[in-house]
């Protein structure tokens, strides 16, 4: 008899998830899906409110990264005020958002490898999920989960002094900022006492990406051929093709590094990207239109950034991504595991990135808002740490918003997640005639490449994120893996 | 009571104000945090996460707050203990891991209790449901009580009881 199986939830990856994989009655692995539940009531839920508000009450949409929503919002406002699509507004404005958007991607990228990423490869994946944690972590790699405590405090630090607060932060605003920095706030995150300084936080950075080095080194077998397969990839590059995470032009490659999407305006992207329903998922699955919706899907996030990049501009980072590049090559990178290694180049970009702000006395500046003729459309693109994220809005006359549509990072991942799942499940279950934890974590490690934020649900106590389930061949449920 | 007599207390709210009762604890951390009481340290949050266990290190004791869709109407206090019995983790964390944290990375962690107000509607929207309003008003002067004790062990006589029918007894 074949089995279906459903892992739900998903551990951390965050919301709610599952994965069901259909076995045959030989044990093969026949189908994989993995539905992730996206609450698409957000764009009605702004509708009709005033459009200067939408950069505060995205943040409601994501406890997980409402800084990247708070800043694609304002970008998109920035457009409605006519300041811009992105390069109008004030050096201190600018480099505000900046600041506060790679103290962002600097505490989710720590966030996800010490907290998510280290008990696998500290412990294996097939150890006792009860070590297999944080917690194992901080009992027998104090060091570790000190440095991973730390970093995403140092993060949290830069938000509050940038977006005013942890929660619902207000600093950017359309067409601009709501305050600079001051030289206290300054000071004491270039020379805080250690650890809390921009120069620990590279060397922990270092660290890290040493850390990751080294245990690819040893294990190289299982990072490079885990969850392998050919993929387009996409994400916003500078004008001059350097990696950018908050501005630019969106760019795609093919698995073979071809380029199909040649560095197009933002603004235009309904003329580039198109959004497939399938009826088993709430959740879109994004295409390239001059590929095709079979064909037209791709990677973003750190994978997709430096597949596309042409350059780091920052010293260490680039030295790093020169490495990289040569592990394969020069070719786009298609290994799935090796989106840790990108993450933590870009965990060390961001680190440089933060200091090089701090250091620069445009920050220290008045001059916060910019405004020009009113328009009635924007968008609003950045690299959120997930990768892209798209924001896109209409505002009528009596500055209401009538239409809005977000594509975030984790349905642009969509259709590569999907084929992750089932690559692994192929591998690890086929012909198994006794389902592991083990195995059901090497399809969760497959999902935790991509770090999906699902956090459209609410966190309250006694709500669950996830669920695997085996069905066999006449559909019945033979197990479920809850935990 | 001498202000160096007087425990550290740190009151941590946990919640989205966007999903409607998710927003209790931030609710009531706001009101708790106007009344300007000198020995409290209040902070808000969408969820806990690790850095929260260095956090809260320099507390004598910590009071969680979080809407619960299973806690006893209006609300349940419980002290609560480290665990590093993580089932599943996401990107966020529950109160007992980050007391267990806590104690890894700095070899203590302070007493600590949630207290769960109920809540009943989770979808988008700002706004608390009627019940969870009403909830809140009890939770709010239950801790404001619970507050001014001078010591754990008082505080842990403010324990809430579960009895059948999930009555709540208030001590």
């Amino acid at each position: 008899m074949g089995r279906k199986i459903t892992i739900e939830p998903v551990t951390r990856v965050e919301g709610h998830g599952k994965v069901t994989i259909q076995l045959d009655s030989q044990g093969q692995v026949t189908d994989t899906r993995l539905h992730i539940v996206e609450f698409r009531g957000f764009e009605r839920f702004v509708q009709g409110r005033p459009y200067w508000e939408a950069p505060v009450l995205v943040q409601r949409l994501c406890g997980i990264c409402p800084v990247s929503h708070h800043l694609a919002a304002a970008k998109a406002m920035d457009v409605i005020v006519g300041a811009g699509t992105g390069d109008g507004l004030t050096p201190t404005a600018e480099k505000m958002r900046r600041l506060m958007h790679y103290g962002q991607i600097f505490q989710s990228h720590a966030l996800h490898f010490f907290h998510l990423v280290s008990p696998d490869l500290l412990f294996g994946i097939d150890a006792d999920p009860a070590i297999r944690n944080i917690i194992g972590v901080a009992i027998h790699h104090k060091d570790l989960a000190v440095q991973g405590v730390m970093m995403r405090k140092f993060g949290q630090e830069i938000i509050r002094a940038t977006a005013g607060k942890k929660i619902h932060g207000t600093g950017a605003i359309p067409g601009g900022i709501n305050k600079c920095l001051s030289t206290e706030e300054r000071d004491e995150f270039l020379k805080g006492s250690d650890p809390l300084n921009t120069k620990k936080m590279i060397e922990w950075a270092q660290g890290a990406l040493d850390f990751f080095k080294g245990y690819h080194k040893k294990n190289a077998a299982f990072i490079d051929n885990f969850a392998v397969f050919p993929s387009s990839h996409l994400s916003l590059v500078g004008k001059d093709g350097a990696l950018d995470l908050y501005h630019g032009v969106l760019r795609a490659v093919d698995s073979e590094g071809k380029k199909i999407l040649n560095d197009v305006d933002y603004q235009d992207y309904l003329k580039y990207i198109g959004e497939e329903v399938r009826s088993w998922s709430y959740m879109k699955f994004p295409y390239l239109k001059s590929v095709g919706k079979s064909d037209g899907w791709y990677t973003v996030g750190p994978l997709g950034r430096l597949n596309t990049c042409d350059f780091i501009p920052s010293p260490l980072a680039q030295k790093e991504f020169e490495e990289y590049k040569a592990y394969t090559k020069g070719k786009p990178n298609n290994m799935s595991m090796h989106m840790h290694w990108a993450r933590l180049i870009e965990l060390l970009h961001s680190a440089e990135a933060m200091q090089k702000l701090l250091n620069d006395k445009d920050l220290l500046k008045n001059d916060l808002v910019v405004k020009g003729k009113r328009q009635s459309e924007g968008v609003g693109l950045l690299e959120a740490p997930r990768g892209t994220l798209f924001h896109h809005y209409r505002v009528n006359e009596q500055d209401q918003i009538v239409m809005a549509n977000l594509i975030v990072s984790t349905t642009n991942n969509n259709e590569p997640m999907n084929r992750a799942v089932n690559y692994v499940a192929k591998e690890k279950l086929n012909g198994q005639k006794q389902i592991s934890e083990g195995m059901l974590n090497a399809v969760e490690v497959a999902i935790r490449c991509y770090d999906p934020c699902l956090s459209c649900a609410t966190h309250a106590l006694g709500r669950m994120p996830l669920e695997v389930k085996l069905i066999d061949a006449e559909g019945g449920t033979v197990d479920v893996g809850s935990k | 009571m001498t202000a160096s007599e007087r425990l550290r207390v740190y009151v941590w709210g946990i919640g989205n104000p966007g999903r409607r009762d998710d927003g209790l604890g931030i609710e009531l951390v706001r009101r708790i945090e106007e009344r300007g009481l000198d020995f409290l340290h209040c902070e808000a949050n969408y969820q806990l996460n690790i850095e929260d266990a260095y956090d809260i290190a320099g507390a004598d004791v910590v009071v969680f707050i979080d809407a619960s869709m299973e806690a006893c109407a209006p609300y349940e206090f419980t002290r609560i203990m480290p665990s590093r019995n993580i089932s599943f983790t996401t990107h966020a964390l529950d109160a007992e891991s980050v007391l267990a944290l806590c104690e890894e990375i700095n070899g203590s962690s302070p007493a600590a209790f949630m207290l769960a107000v109920r809540g009943y509607e989770w979808e988008l929207g700002e706004g608390l449901s009627k019940e969870a309003a009403d909830g809140l008003e009890r939770a709010t002067g239950f801790l404001l009580r619970v507050l001014g004790e001078s010591s754990v062990e008082k505080m842990e006589k403010a324990e809430t009881a579960r009895h059948s029918g999930c009555r709540l007894t208030e001590h």
